[in-house]
Order: structure tokens, then C-alpha cells, then sequence
């Protein structure tokens, strides 16, 4: 949208104001927008840290939920998870309000073009930080990371768009990620992605009937009438035909990964069928990250999966795979 | 029964009292002739910002819910009327009326449906003494919040200044080729030259953000 700026400031020195015709449209920075993006869900994230569970201490608060996810992991993680939750409970109200500081930080660092950079950093240092202390390393060292339930965890996913949506000047073509990777590295970082995803789906208790149903009831709790109808359909599929699923959620990420390479037609089919079957697990198997029943701390996996496809969306004839040529610097 | 600290009611009330003090000031500066633009969302700030601040500190709540549902209905109206007007002007976008327009839904939504104390997660910020009986629809309530913080961050991250409350179409007639916003005059303070530095565009899409994020702040505790 063509801009020209119009505060009072001007009118103060005795100017009046006029609407001119539509101005011409600026070429969109979809980098930016999708930094943007980004930054909505941290500033998002910042308010659920201020709902009031957070700052109580015990098994219903922040601190019980963070010694939660040491179960199952090995025991030096296992003690490491424990260490931080401990301090966090003896302090409480300093660390959740530390936590949620820090989030508006950086939401509000990436917003601001002259801090975008240090608030990226940071963003990737805080997101391992909060992968290992606040969700146990997404489950995979216990085996339970299966994408259906947000593994290999949100916060992982948080630090990879960071790197993906890096600032670089250059051209959003063909497409956005390959902006600061290069062609060559963003097609290898989204193969990567995704055959851990189809990985996870298929190890462990990821295709367990009773764990996949398990994750539906286990979200259920508080949810509205409309959610809960949803759960109810969704944990009968999976209780009865939970390895099915599993096996479909590994092939629909082998073709999500095969996707990138293949031709533009193609491509974009295959990150469409992606992006509606992560929006449907999202929002029948994660409910919504479980923010609706109050609780959530973020969004879980859906909508990152979602803006990681969309920076991957072919916006030239070419394919982005092909020539793994790097885009050119204007 | 959870709680939020004692300092967060209090801080984000303060918070909404500076926006509609602000807004309040601008109202004032803008009622010298020729300067009409931007006065319905400054009257939607001041409101908002007197509600929300009683919401977040019920002793700070002033007039009955249902005064509050009539302006903010009206608010919604007007808003709604004028995020038509600038598409079938400029064609298809997101304006800053759109964005005042779903401002006004949520704050009708959060009289209509107010938070009944001592429900999960409620709050020393919570309307309390209003019964509350039918809860906000989650998802719409959602929705609205997401809409409201990305507001907030895309107004921050605008290179506009000011579009928060003037639209991106908005310009000085005096305003240089570039954009750029025309130097206050030098001298001696004057009347008008500080009324130019109250109203600087920074300053309005600061206000604007603050209430944004309380907003969200607000909705999101009553999920």
C-alpha cells in the first residue's frame, strides 16, 4: 500500500488535510510481513504469559507445568527441567513477569525495523532455551514428539522461522526462505524438517492408538462446546484407527518434503494439502494449542508449520528446487 | 482461585487512563478549524480508554455496562460506515477504521459478556461485581485478540506514521513530495507548535498500540 505520512504534527503548523486518489502500490515485502507475522505470535505469546496461572506457584501453575514435561526424559534432562521449574517456583511472580517482559521484547524488537536483528537473535536463543526448560525438548528424548500432539515442540519451530526469515535485501523470489538461505540451503533445511516430522510420526508412541487418543482427551478439559464436539469425533478416529493416522501424517510430511523439489503446480498442491492438514490437526488434535480452556503458553505447532509452508510458496515460474541457484541481491 | 500479581491490574489501568488523557488532549488540539481528521478515533480512544481502565480496576468503573454497549454500538457503526467508504475509495485493504471497527466489537463483546469473577483464571482485573451468566464465544474472542495484536505490531512496524489514526491516504496538503512530515515552526513555544508535538503521529500510534495490547491483554483473559 503506497504510504505518505499524515499526523497531526502537520495540521498543528496550520495545514489541512485532503485524501488523495489511490495511490500506486508498492511490490509487498512478504520477508517482512512474515517477520511480522512472527512477531504477532510472540506478542500474543507475552499475553498468555500474563494470565493469572502463570503466576501461581504449585502443580496448576507455571512452575508445576514446567516440571511437568521432565517425565520421561532422560535424568540429567530430566534434572535440569526440574532445576529450573524449582527456581521458577520460589519466585514465581518475578519469573513470570521476567518471562513475559522478555516476550514483548522481542515481539516488539522484531516490529521495530532497527532492532530486527538482535531481537531475532535472541529470539533463537530464548526459543532452544524455552524448548529444553519449558517443554521437555518437544518429547523427542522420550519418544512421544509425534507431530499430531506439536512435537518436536513449538518453540524449536519459533527459532527455525528466525533463521528462515533472517533479514537479507534481495528478492522474495522464488521464494521468501531462499531469500537469506539461498535456494540450495532453505531446500535442505525444509527436507530436514520434514523427515524428522514423518520421522516422529511413525517412532516411538507416536503411533499408539491410546497416546494419540490420549492427547485429544487429554486437551479436552474446558473447552468450548463447539471444540469439544470436534475432540469427540477426532479422539473416536484416533482411538480406533490411530496407527492409520499416524502412517498418513508421515506420508502427507514425505510429500510436504518431496513438495519443494517437484514443479510449481505441484509444489504449491502439496504445500496447500500441508498447510490444511497441519490447520486440521491444530485444530482438532492440539485444540487450538489448548488456549480456549485457558492454560496455553503458546499456539503449539499449527500455525508455525503454516507460516514455514507459506515462506516455501513458489511466487515465480520456477520451481524452487531447480538450479539451486541463489537469489540475487538487489 | 488463581491471581494475577498486584502491580499488572493497576499498571495496565494506569496505562488506559494515559491513552484516553491522550486522546482527551488531542481532541482539544483538533478542535482548531481545518483539523477534523483523526477525531472519531481520538472519541473512540478516549472511551476505550476510560472502560478498559475500569475493567482492569473495577473501582475505576464509571456509568452503567449498557451506556457503554450504546457507544461502543455506535462506535461499531460509524467505523463499520467508514471502512465501506475507504474501500470503495481505494479499493480493498485493511484500514485503520476496519481495525477501530473490530476495537468497537470487542469492547461491546466484553460489556455484553462480562467476566464473572471467580471463574477460571479471572482476575483481580475482572469486572468484578457483574454477574456475568453467557461467556464470550472462545474462538470469536480469539480471533479478535490475534486481529488486535497484530494490529499492534504492524502499526509499529509501519512506516507511515500516524496511519493508526489517519489512514495511510491522509496527507498534509502542505506535506513535502517524500512524505516526510513538515518542520514545526522555529521560535518561541507556541500554542500551536506545542499542540504539533502533542499530536506527533509517533505518539498517536503509541497510544494506539497500548490499546491494543490491553485489549488483547483483556480478551485473552476472558477465553
Amino acid at each position: 500500500m503506497g504510504t505518505t505520512g499524515g499526523g497531526r504534527r502537520g495540521a498543528a503548523a496550520g495545514a489541512r488535510t485532503q485524501e488523495p486518489s489511490a495511490p500506486a502500490r508498492a511490490p509487498r515485502d512478504l520477508q517482512r510481513t512474515f517477520q511480522l507475522v512472527l512477531a504477532t505470535v510472540w506478542l500474543f505469546d507475552a499475553v498468555l504469559q500474563l494470565q493469572p496461572f502463570m503466576f501461581e506457584p504449585g502443580p496448576d501453575g507455571f512452575s508445576g507445568m514446567l516440571a511437568g514435561t521432565a517425565a520421561g526424559n532422560p535424568a540429567w534432562i530430566g534434572r535440569s527441567i526440574r532445576w529450573n521449574a524449582t527456581g521458577v517456583a520460589h519466585h514465581v511472580v518475578l519469573a513470570a513477569s521476567l518471562f513475559a517482559l522478555v516476550q514483548f521484547a522481542i515481539a516488539f524488537g522484531i516490529a521495530w525495523t532497527r532492532t530486527l536483528r538482535v531481537a531475532l537473535a535472541f529470539s533463537i536463543a530464548w526459543s532452544l532455551g524455552v524448548w529444553w526448560f519449558g517443554e521437555g525438548l518437544g518429547g523427542v528424548a522420550r519418544g512421544g514428539a509425534t507431530p499430531f500432539g506439536g512435537g518436536p515442540g513449538a518453540a524449536l519451530l519459533y527459532a527455525l522461522l528466525a533463521v528462515v526469515l533472517w533479514p537479507r535485501p534481495g528478492t522474495d523470489r522464488p521464494f521468501v526462505a531462499a531469500r537469506t538461505l539461498g535456494i540450495r540451503a532453505a531446500t535442505a533445511v525444509w527436507l530436514a524438517v520434514w523427515s524428522l516430522l514423518a520421522v516422529l510420526a511413525q517412532v516411538g508412541s507416536g503411533r499408539s492408538s491410546r497416546t494419540l487418543d490420549g492427547l485429544v482427551v487429554g486437551a479436552d478439559h474446558h473447552q468450548p462446546g463447539w471444540l469439544a464436539g470436534i475432540d469427540r469425533i477426532s479422539a473416536s478416529v484416533l482411538v480406533h484407527h490411530g496407527a492409520v493416522m499416524a502412517v498418513l501424517l508421515a506420508l502427507v510430511c514425505v510429500v510436504a518434503g518431496v513438495g519443494v523439489v517437484l514443479p510449481v503446480p505441484w509444489c504449491r498442491a502439496t504445500l496447500v494439502l500441508t498447510m490444511a492438514v497441519f490447520a486440521v490437526v491444530w485444530l482438532a488434535v492440539q485444540d487450538v494449542g489448548g488456549i480456549l480452556a485457558g492454560g496455553a503458553t503458546d499456539p503449539n505447532t499449527g500455525p508455525m508449520v503454516v507460516l514455514l509452508a507459506a515462506a516455501y510458496w513458489p511466487l515465480g515460474p520456477r520451481r524452487p528446487g531447480a538450479g539451486l541457484e541463489e537469489p540475487v541481491v538487489r | 482461585m488463581t491471581s494475577s500479581p498486584a502491580y499488572l491490574s493497576p499498571l495496565f489501568g494506569l496505562a488506559m487512563l494515559a491513552v484516553a488523557a491522550y486522546a482527551a488532549v488531542l481532541l482539544v488540539v483538533s478542535a482548531a478549524p481545518g483539523r477534523a481528521a483523526g477525531r472519531d478515533v481520538d472519541v473512540a480512544h478516549l472511551t476505550m480508554g476510560v472502560a478498559m481502565a475500569g475493567m482492569f480496576v473495577p473501582a475505576w468503573a464509571v456509568g452503567p455496562a449498557a451506556g457503554w454497549e450504546v457507544v461502543f454500538s455506535a462506535l461499531l457503526a460509524w467505523f463499520v460506515v467508514r471502512s465501506v467508504r475507504s474501500v470503495q475509495r481505494y479499493g480493498l485493504h485493511i484500514g485503520h477504521a476496519v481495525i477501530h471497527a473490530v476495537m468497537s466489537l470487542a469492547m461491546l463483546l466484553m460489556f455484553r459478556y462480562p467476566l464473572e469473577p471467580g471463574r477460571r483464571g479471572t482476575p483481580p482485573m475482572s469486572m468484578a461485581g457483574v454477574a456475568g451468566g453467557a461467556r464470550i464465544d472462545p474462538g470469536l474472542g480469539l480471533v479478535l485478540a490475534v486481529v488486535l495484536l497484530a494490529s499492534a505490531v504492524f502499526t509499529l512496524a509501519s512506516p507511515t506514521r500516524g496511519a493508526s489514526h489517519h489512514g495511510s491516504h491522509h496527507r498534509p496538503v502542505d506535506q513535502g513530495a517524500g512524505g516526510a512530515t513538515p518542520e514545526l515552526p522555529s521560535g518561541p513555544v507556541t500554542a500551536d507548535r506545542a499542540a504539533g508535538r502533542l499530536a506527533a503521529p509517533g505518539l498517536e500510534d503509541a497510544s494506539h498500540v497500548v490499546m491494543c495490547v490491553a485489549m488483547g491483554l483483556m480478551l485473552v483473559l476472558m477465553l
